[in-house]
């Protein structure tokens, strides 16, 4: 099964907010969706769960779509957008019994399953308004997961949560990737984001601008260069091929290149008449893919 | 699962719901409260015992009645403040994103909770007419009920659940329309206002008999002494405008929100 969203677009008046937005999320993938604020990932979200509809474009789970079969579709999907919302007179036991009035899912049996799982079948008949952010954050986790959906859709689902139940909402994000549903994730924690997904989708301004596969080596990296005349250096390796860009700063050099061109940059610097120092490799992260992003650097690495 | 189960299951679950929060616990010791003072103000400020003969369980109802559905819009106030709260409350706590991306349609979603808060409204309605039967007979001391006098107050019971069934649909679809509880009760209050206002048509339009608050007085007038109603408007008028003026009012407004609704984005 797959959770396809292809060329979705969606304005207000004259602002445009989400632009070709094409993704596809298959059974059993965790997908993380990562941008600046205000980048379209919650609208994004939304017009996947049928809250906002999309100007143009479709959104389907296999054959069945959105904008033809809403009803068929919605019962296949998961949702927790914008954060947890919850009646406050009302307690954790009360919004899964609407919710599983609403979804058709019978007995009790499911609710206090869910409940185990999301760790809240102890405080099941407190009323919402003393709840923590966490604990909200889990019904709602426990709301969107009731029905045993294909696809989960999840926005910012680690606000509020502690060390510990950021541990569990990974077991539970594993269970669920096990059971073959497929999980599309947003979330401004990028190490959660980074550890949780197979594939992250980067979006900015409304469009999709990369995806990237955390732990996969990138043909191109960044290495940080200390040498005896850095000026120099960066002509020299400016003048480099292989050298995709290089930036000064602390007493060394950032440079991007292409991994099985250091040999060739090493021999460039010598032949030109500087001295290495260092020649170290930086270990990529999400966080470092993220800021060559979205914060500037980008023009090493693109 | 056929939609039409999935429907009953809507109204089911919004039903519940509206029963677990704390509104109809509250709801219900306030009309007990709240007849009880009348009751007392009829006794102890009207002397109302030296002037009626209390010869049956049902003789104190046309003046419970009027004391507190002619004289006073408590009951319909309380109708009011069910609607707007059980209607807005999703979109002011963000339930609503819930709400709508469950496998039902926008339509049954709206017409689900619609359903639930008359069902409510009835309910509190029924609790408020046997309340008053209730204290009648026993401030009257006698549980004896001649079918003269049932039959008249059973139809009386029955155009007051009219009433205040159209008004909480009416209501709800003026609540429809906001986004938080302040709004929808400013909405309710201005919906109100109007169709007070309306009923200052000029006669020659030949609107009235389908003028909502025209007919406040209509449920409850046949037990009601004559010499009460003088000035009264729609009292005489027959059932069926009366029951096309309850239907049609509230179900324009209600339709115009709903319309609405199903367009826009969910961003609450």
């Amino acid at each position: 099964m797959t959770l396809t969203i292809a060329n979705v677009c969606k304005g207000y008046s004259q602002r445009t907010i989400l632009e070709d937005v094409s993704l596809s999320i298959r059974s059993g993938e965790v997908v993380g969706f990562v941008g600046p604020n205000g980048a379209g990932k919650s609208t994004t979200m939304k017009v996947v769960m049928g809250l906002v509809r999309a100007d143009s474009g479709n959104i389907a789970v296999d054959e069945t779509s959105l904008a033809i079969s809403k009803v068929e579709f919605l019962r296949r999907i998961g949702g927790l957008v914008d954060g947890p919302s919850m009646y406050p007179t009302l307690n954790a036991n009360q919004h899964l019994e609407y919710v599983a009035r609403m979804r058709g899912v019978q007995g009790s049996a499911r609710i206090q399953e869910v409940l185990e799982l999301v760790g809240l079948s102890e405080k099941s008949t407190k009323p919402v308004s003393r709840f923590s952010m966490g604990m909200k954050q889990r019904l709602g986790i426990a709301m969107a997961i009731l029905h045993s959906p294909d696809f989960l859709i999840m926005d910012e689902p680690t606000n509020g949560l502690d060390p510990a139940a950021m541990v569990e909402f990974r077991e539970l994000i594993g269970t669920l990737q096990a059971s073959r549903v497929g999980v599309l994730i947003s979330s401004h924690v990028l190490s959660e984001i980074e550890r949780l997904c197979d594939r992250v989708v980067f979006i900015r301004g409304g469009r999709i601008v990369r995806e990237i596969y955390p732990g996969q080596a990138d043909a191109a990296a960044l290495f940080l260069v200390r040498t005896t005349d850095d000026p120099l250096a960066t002509t020299l390796l400016l003048a480099c091929a292989a050298v995709r860009g290089v930036s000064e700063g602390d007493g060394c050099l950032t440079v991007g290149i292409d991994r099985d061109a250091v040999p060739e940059i090493s021999r460039s610097l010598i032949c030109g008449g500087v001295g290495i120092l260092e020649l170290t490799p930086m270990r990529r992260t999400l966080e470092s893919d993220y800021l060559q992003e979205f914060a500037g650097a980008k023009e090493l690495l693109s | 699962m056929k939609g039409s189960s999935f429907f009953c299951d809507a109204i089911r679950a919004e039903f519940l719901k509206i029963w677990a929060m704390r509104f109809p616990r509250y709801s219900a010791a306030g009309l007990v409260a709240f007849v009880g003072l009348m009751t007392y103000e009829l006794f102890a400020g009207e002397h109302l015992a030296d002037h009626v003969h209390l010869t049956s369980a049902l003789t104190l109802v046309p003046y419970l009645s009027m004391a507190t559905w002619g004289d006073m819009f408590v009951i319909p106030l309380y109708i009011m403040g069910l609607a707007t709260y059980c209607m807005t409350v999703d979109s002011q706590y963000g339930m609503i994103r819930v709400g709508c991306a469950q496998p039902l349609s926008r339509v049954s979603y709206i017409a689900a909770k619609s359903l639930a808060i008359l069902l409510h409204s009835a309910l509190f309605t029924s609790a408020y007419f046997l309340l008053l039967v209730a204290v009648s007979a026993v401030a009257g001391g006698s549980l004896r009920m001649p079918l003269a006098e049932v039959l008249p107050i059973v139809f009386v019971y029955l155009r007051l659940l009219v009433f205040c069934v159209s008004f909480a649909w009416l209501i709800a679809g003026a609540a429809l329309f906001r986004r938080t509880l302040l709004e929808s009760f400013v909405s309710a209050i201005l919906v109100i206002v109007a169709l007070i206002w309306i009923n200052m048509m000029p006669m020659r339009f030949g609107f009235n008999p389908y003028l909502f608050f025209r007919y406040f007085l209509y449920p409850i007038s046949p037990i009601l002494r004559k010499e009460w109603l003088s000035d009264y408007p729609n009292i005489g008028n027959p059932m069926w405008q009366y029951l096309v003026t309850m239907v049609a009012t509230p179900a324009i407004v209600w339709s115009l929100a709903l319309a609405r609704f199903i367009r826009r984005d969910i961003t609450e």
